[in-house]
């Protein structure tokens, strides 16, 4: 009977806690940045610089959604940002040569989504180097032979692309990866 | 006895009471679809607005965010039409939202118990819909996601596609069936199920995102499929092989059938054209040239092909047992002679009763989805001019939209989207006639619509400086003018606002908001001539007088102290 209890318990809990969409979460994409970032941070790009190397100029460039997954420009924008910007990354930039530049409306609109940071880049000057962001994903939906879907997946794919300016050679490159399943019929 | 007798009223009046209640059915609002047909969107948005809900778990959250984002898109009002997007998007994007709602179908029937998601036909649809708003917004990435999603819903339901992924080639997807014993007719031809309750406007959305976006591989695979099911848009398609186009015209028309219980105690859902069908095309000029294209969705087909009827055995169920205790409770109760058994006989009459009022099918519908829908690429010229669109044969759906013009170097493709009113006369004018955010001042002096003037633009800097060159307002500051606003009441939209606006200033309502350009709204609002404002505020309602007089007084010197705006409550 115990036996009998804990299972119902459990099923029952189940049911409550199953994710019921696939779609991106908040802390998925700060998850992505962080990482991205931490890569970035011990990137060859950065390794062989110092103060004195000849300086770069980062600006962020387009952020592309190849996913499934509708996602504004803003919070785009903001993942990116945050990325070159967060948890001590100007300092670090600093001491590599590379100052990061923003047109001064594009900083002010970053820094009231709340990236502060935004707000102490430097002048506006054309960049050596351009960040891109794109957000891809596969989609998987699965039934039982004869009833509606009943399950989804989503592997999503951030990038983070350093480009060149002026070769538009890609000095720098990572991904992140992550999936999110949900079980429940998809169009009820 | 008399606890016996008292149950059995309850349990009647219970039984009475769901009735009323059960057979009452959704209504759409009358009003609501005359405004609509009228193409007074802004009108409707504000009535189904007034008992909008805004819970999300509420049962019919989505039902008001889509007709909201209909009306909104119509409206051409794009913040509004973009909120009501992301919080539908939500909730079509959740899965088994109705996991839970199994007692309370069987108890309370499925419209009292069941969170509205829609029809699947509905929810692609909704999601193509959410996809014009964002192509709207010039963000065809986000448009491409919601193609994408309003293809994997309609892809769960054609059996032949079942357990495949939602991008396989659906040759591909039979002749793996078939090698798998699965399907008896292994031709690389599509079967005729595979070809029905495809949403071709989903596609055609797709396949353009997917070229605006750079994924040439994902549009040529969308075009075949297009090919396959919709050979009359091959036109279309060769179109976009050719990137011979910068704009992506949608235009809608008519309303969705109703859906509508039927058989016993209204168990069966079926659906009843409102607008019937027909193939007339759509006739379209612009630029000097002029050229036809074919209906690209019939909703009143789609409606029959991609439905679910999952419920329906249960409900038929429910009906007949309720019908059966119903019955033999009467004739019980009237046979029999013993009191007790009487009243016992009346309470099972009663259960019957309550099965057969919670077995009617759920009806609610987006009654404001449109019948039909009808595209076209255009190669819209650099130098602006009208674009005109009708229905052959119905020149009342004629909707002319001015200053249509091809997007600046750089710029993706736009989306025009017209939604035309199906009652009434024709729409919008080659000509602008009011000043706009868009288009600008138009010729002649400058001075807003609420003192007697042509200029709908909202209160800014550039806005006073073209009144005050006209002769008007001089000494004005911008926040004396935000002031004449204020007087009258008159809400001023920037951004997104907690509820959705209501009627423009130009259609008798209190909201001055910038209609999105290439939209139905947008042709009304400035290209067809409405009524002189009339002014509420004693402030206004001088001022304008004095303009209109043309006291020789510059029009912004106070007459009296009551009259300094800005002082004005």
């Amino acid at each position: 009977m115990a036996v009998l209890v804990c299972a119902t318990v459990l099923a029952c809990s189940a049911c409550t806690t199953a994710p019921r969409t696939t779609r991106h979460t908040a802390a998925d994409l700060l998850e992505a940045s962080d990482t991205l970032r931490d890569s970035l941070a011990r990137s060859v790009w950065l390794a062989g610089r110092g103060p004195s190397s000849p300086p770069y100029r980062l600006g962020l460039g387009e952020t592309v959604n190849r996913s499934a997954d509708r996602l504004s420009q803003a919070a785009r924008r903001v993942i990116l940002a945050r990325t070159l910007l967060g948890e001590g990354m100007l300092d670090l930039f600093d001491a590599r040569g590379v100052a990061v530049v923003l047109p001064p409306a594009d900083a002010q609109e970053l820094a009231r989504f709340g990236v502060d940071e935004a707000s102490h880049v430097g002048a506006y000057e054309r960049p050596s180097h351009v960040a891109q962001a794109t957000f891809s994903s596969l989609t998987r939906v699965a039934s039982l032979a004869g009833r509606p879907a009943d399950a989804r997946r989503d592997t999503f794919l951030v990038e983070l692309t350093i480009i060149d300016a002026d070769s538009r050679a890609v000095v720098f490159t990572d991904r992140f990866e992550y999936a999110r399943v949900a079980a429940g019929r998809l169009f009820d | 006895m008399r606890r016996c007798a008292a149950q059995a009223a309850v349990v009647l009046g219970l039984s009475m009471g769901l009735c009323a209640g059960g057979c009452a059915g959704y209504a759409p609002r009358e009003d609501v679809l005359a405004a609509t047909a009228r193409g007074s969107f802004g009108e409707a948005r504000e009535l189904v607005a007034i008992d909008r809900t805004t819970d999300p778990g509420a049962r019919d959250f989505g039902l008001d965010r889509l007709k909201l984002l209909l009306l909104s898109l119509a409206d051409g009002s794009e913040t509004a039409a973009a909120t009501e997007a992301d919080a539908l998007d939500d909730l079509l994007r959740t899965q088994g939202v109705n996991r839970d709602a199994g007692v309370g179908t069987v108890l309370a029937g499925e419209e009292a118990s069941r969170v509205w998601k829609g029809q699947p036909y509905e929810q692609a649809l909704a999601f193509t819909t959410i996809g014009y708003t964002d192509a709207l917004r010039g963000e065809w990435d986000n448009a491409r996601a919601a193609a994408l999603n309003a293809q994997i819903l309609v892809r769960d339901f054609p059996p032949a596609l079942k357990d495949l992924p939602p991008d396989a080639d659906p040759r591909q997807a039979r002749l793996a069936l078939a090698a798998a014993g699965d399907a008896d007719e292994p031709d690389l031809g599509l079967s005729h199920e595979e070809t029905r309750g495809e949403i071709v406007p989903a596609l055609v959305l797709r396949a353009v995102a997917a070229d605006q976006t750079g994924f040439v591989e994902e549009r040529d695979e969308v075009l075949r499929r297009i090919e396959a099911v919709a050979p009359d848009q091959r036109d279309l398609v060769a179109r976009l092989h050719a990137g011979a186009y910068n704009a992506l015209l949608v235009v809608d028309f008519g309303l969705v059938p109703e859906r509508i219980a039927a058989g016993p105690s209204g168990a069966i859902a079926i659906t009843r054209p409102r607008t019937p069908s027909d193939t007339a095309p759509l006739r379209i000029d612009f630029g000097g040239l002029g050229f036809s294209v074919p209906v690209a969705l019939d909703v009143n087909e789609l409606s029959r092909d991609l439905r679910w009827n999952g419920l329906e055995d249960l409900r038929r169920a429910k009906a007949a047992l309720g019908s059966t205790l119903t019955t033999g409770g009467l004739i019980a109760a009237a046979s029999l002679e013993d009191d007790e058994a009487q009243l016992a006989a009346l309470a099972v009459a009663g259960v019957g009763a309550i099965l057969q009022a919670t077995a009617r099918a759920d009806t609610r519908h987006c009654e404001l989805l449109p019948q039909r829908t009808y595209l076209a690429l255009l190669s819209l010229p650099p130098e602006p001019s009208s674009l005109r669109v009708q229905i052959a044969g119905a020149p009342a759906t004629r909707v002319t939209l001015p200053m249509a013009r091809a997007p600046r170097p750089g710029e993706p493709a736009s989306l025009i989207y017209v939604r035309m009113p199906h009652r009434g006369g024709p729409t919008g004018s080659a000509n602008i006639i009011y000043a706009n955010e868009t288009t600008g001042a138009t010729p002649g002096p400058q001075l807003p619509y609420i003192l007697g003037g042509d200029c709908l633009r909202r209160p800014s800097h550039g806005a006073l400086d073209d009144y005050q060159a006209s002769g008007f307002l001089a000494g004005f500051t911008l926040n004396d003018l935000r002031d004449l606003y204020k007087a009258e009441d008159i809400v001023v939209v920037e951004g997104p606002l907690g509820r959705p606006p209501g009627r423009h200033l130009v259609d008798g309502g209190r909201y001055l908001y910038a209609a999105r350009p290439g939209t139905t709204g947008f042709a009304r609002l400035y290209a067809e001539p409405h009524p002189p404002y009339v002014p509420v505020s004693p402030a206004v309602r001088e001022l304008a007088a004095r303009i209109k007089e043309g006291s020789g007084r510059p029009p912004s010197a106070p007459a009296s102290p009551d009259l300094a705006i800005g002082a004005t409550p």
